[in-house]
């Protein structure tokens, strides 16, 4: 009985003699900190190589500039990366600095309040950027969620010696018949050839555009109604189909391992597939797999009711509304993104900047690849009204890429196609309506 | 004498708590949690709110998907479970052979366990069977004509198995300890007797290994039916939802959709099929295990 006494004892006095030492310990670098003003922030993102190089150089010169910070990055791919974010903002343990995607902020806003306002923040200057591209796009709740990385725009990524091997004009303004007709001839000519890198993602973003085209409006209304008629569906489904009939795409059977990762299919960076369906702001990180890339803008029909070219920021640089330091972090986004320092090591790894300032600063320095520059002002002279987050929806997604795989698969003709996705859209939206509205 | 005890308890008890507070919390809470979860609305950044059965129901009625992701793990299970037993229990018998340097071998052969489901393997595999992978290039030296493994919908769920089949070594490795603890004299008995080899397997060691059976029965099951990380990677469970498993279902709802609390719905059905299906093992286990002690009844 005694020695157990004095066991408990022993440990009481153990724990109680820690805790006493990390108190102090705590407060003596409470201490230090106060004195040298040290500021760390954490500051994530997600990209590929050419974006996480030019970002961490930017980090460095930045520390140099500023000793007192230290900036811890957290970068990866984007799989997964939301997933993440969530879970941190959960748990209240999301970075300081945060990338996010325009298309998250309606979902996120409807959920909670997770970051600062940064138009109330004095070390932002939000001159050099266009207000109505913040407009459409940054503000939720009449709050500024985040300041645009970039100008991003949907194009057509295309390889030019493909183009040669098959004497396609580079200079031509594409068509939705001339695609069809093309596409036939270059794998007419040569069995192992086709002109589009489409997955059914990509497929899917060309039904939605296709329709668009056709109808205007919205692809779903916010009133959780779909935006397009069952004749449209129809026959934005009988131009896939075709599409599949000629030769156009790839079979999915051959490139299912690469679904819903395109650029990494083996065929594309052999140059044996002409065009990829893409965002302006991935255009540096693929050059870099394949040197002779261009690009060019996507098919508009004759008489469109919208040209269903998205111009958008690529990513958001966010404030975390918890953050110890806002003010600092903000400052480092300043710094980021209207710098002319920073532009010039960060070039178009986030696509043409959304800052006048730092354009002009690469523009000054011939550092922005001409074709991005080209491309992104062409897009934004016929950009349509920004899209709904309805309308970006991931489950809505999922329905249609799997319609259009079976469609691919001939398991479904246009038709019923048309008519299988309508269903399956309705009985979802009402879904997602009593989810969102309760 | 009762202060010994409660001491030598103390100390017990300091020595299992890491493990306690571990199972408590990161166990017990969570699996309390997510079958309260089961009958809310839940997008982690709103508190639940309470349905019923709401989520139950929109399963067995609504979603398209459920249907389809359920028969697709009970073919990978079906599929998987069989194959890798049997071949782990072949290797386990080569193994067993007295070789030189068979203990390299065995090494060698356990190796896929070690690195097995991770995601870079995974990746591997994708590019080994892709139609103009190196498997298709492998066969083609013989004339064989290619097969289209992940990219024909009756044949993707196969190719996904056999990454679950060559992570073999755990099951082998029981079945060799066991295979070794067989008396020789048994067999030397049978060979007296004049029996044949194969009436010696069926006869001798089927019987002498069938509690390891049982176990890598019931383990294996359990893991097949839990599988993600391969097919996920590999196929992200097409072409045309061909290897769509049930724990991508509820990956999906939980993480993409954030629909915790149908992803909690689903998860606890997932887990009842489970308990079935072991139960099942466990209770037909009694006609077809035997026990060495058995004996000692009679």
């Amino acid at each position: 009985m005694i020695k157990s006494k004095r066991l408990i004892a022993l440990l009481v006095l153990v724990v109680f003699t820690m805790s006493l030492f990390f108190a102090f310990s705590i407060k003596g670098s409470e201490k230090a900190k106060a004195a040298s003003k040290k500021v760390t922030l954490r500051f994530m993102w997600w990209g590929g190589e050419a974006r996480h190089k030019a970002t961490l150089a930017a980090i460095q010169a930045y520390m140099k500039k500023y000793p007192n910070v230290r900036i811890n990055a957290e970068y990866g791919g984007i799989e997964g990366y939301m997933q993440k974010l969530i879970t941190q903002l959960v748990g209240r343990t999301a970075p300081d600095i945060i990338q996010i995607d325009v298309t998250w902020i309606g979902e996120l806003s409807a959920q909670g309040d997770f970051f600062a306002d940064l138009k109330t923040f004095k070390e932002v200057n939000l001159k050099p950027f266009e207000e109505k591209f913040l407009k459409d796009w940054c503000y939720s709740n009449g709050k500024l969620i985040g300041l645009p990385t970039g100008v991003n725009a949907s194009a057509i990524h295309y390889n030019k010696d493909f183009f040669k091997k098959f004497g396609i004009p580079e200079n031509k303004t594409w068509t939705w018949e001339d695609i069809l007709t093309i596409a036939e001839k270059v794998h007419k000519k040569d069995k192992n050839y086709y002109l589009l890198n489409f997955d059914a993602t990509v497929c899917y973003y060309l039904l939605k555009t296709y329709v668009l085209q056709k109808k205007g409006g919205k692809w779903i209304n916010d009133d959780y109604t779909m935006g397009f008629d069952r004749k449209t569906l129809i026959e934005a489904f009988t131009y896939i189909d075709k599409l599949f009939k000629v030769g156009a795409i790839q079979p999915f059977s051959e490139s299912a391992p690469f679904q819903g990762k395109p650029e990494q299919n083996p065929k594309w960076l052999k140059g044996e597939l002409g065009m990829l369906w893409n965002w302006t702001s991935t255009f540096a990180a693929n050059k870099a797999n394949i040197p002779s890339l261009s690009m060019t803008m996507i098919p508009i029909m004759k008489n469109a009711k919208s040209t269903a070219v998205t111009v958008r920021p690529s990513q958001l640089l966010a404030v975390n509304k918890l953050s110890k330091n806002p003010k600092e972090a903000a400052k480092f986004i300043n710094w980021f993104l209207n710098d002319k320092q920073a532009a010039l090591i960060l070039k178009d790894v986030r696509g043409v900047p959304a800052s006048s300032t730092a354009r002009e600063a690469l523009e000054k320095e011939k550092a922005l690849d001409p074709v991005i520059t080209q491309i992104t002002s062409e897009a934004l002279k016929r950009a349509a009204p920004p899209e709904n987050a309805l309308s970006q929806n991931q489950e809505l997604e999922k329905i249609a890429t799997d319609v259009i795989q079976q469609l691919a698969y001939k398991q479904l003709t246009p038709t019923q196609a048309a008519d299988k996705l309508m269903a399956l859209y309705k009985q979802k939206l009402a879904e997602i309506k009593r989810l969102q509205s309760r | 004498m009762t202060a010994r005890l409660r001491r030598k308890d103390l100390v017990g008890l300091l020595y299992v708590l890491p493990w306690l507070v571990g199972f408590l919390v990161f166990k017990l809470y969570p699996f309390i949690m997510s079958f309260v979860y089961s009958f809310c609305d839940y997008s982690m950044l709103k508190p639940p709110k309470f349905v019923g059965l709401y989520n139950f129901i929109y399963m067995l009625t609504k979603d398209e998907l459920f249907p389809k992701a359920l028969v697709n793990t009970l073919k990978y299970v079906i599929i998987t479970v069989p194959l890798k037993i049997s071949f782990a229990l072949f290797v386990a018998i080569i193994l067993n052979m007295k070789l030189k340097g068979i203990n390299l071998f065995r090494t060698v052969y356990y190796l896929p366990s070690i690195f097995g489901g991770s995601v870079a393997i995974s990746i591997l595999w994708r590019f080994l069977f892709m139609k103009e992978g190196i498997v298709n290039k492998f066969l083609g030296l013989f004339g064989i004509e290619g097969i289209n493994w992940l990219g024909d919908p009756r044949i993707a769920m196969f190719s996904v198995s056999l990454l679950a089949v060559w992570q073999f070594g755990s099951s082998m490795v029981l079945f060799l300890a066991r295979l070794k603890e067989i008396p020789s004299e048994l067999y030397e008995a049978a060979l007296v007797d004049g029996a044949s080899r194969l009436k010696m397997f069926t006869k001798i060691t089927l019987p002498m290994i069938s509690p390891i059976m049982f176990f890598n029965l019931v383990m294996q099951t359990i893991n097949a039916f839990q599988e993600f990380t391969g097919p996920y990677i590999i196929t992200g469970g097409g072409p045309v939802n061909s290897t769509y498993l049930l724990s991508m279902l509820i990956y999906d709802n939980a993480f993409k959709y954030f629909r915790m609390g149908y992803a909690a719905a689903l998860s606890w059905v997932q887990f009842v099929i489970i308990l079935i299906f072991t139960a099942f093992i466990f209770r037909s286990s009694t006609y077809w295990t035997y026990y060495e002690y058995d004996e000692g009844r009679f």
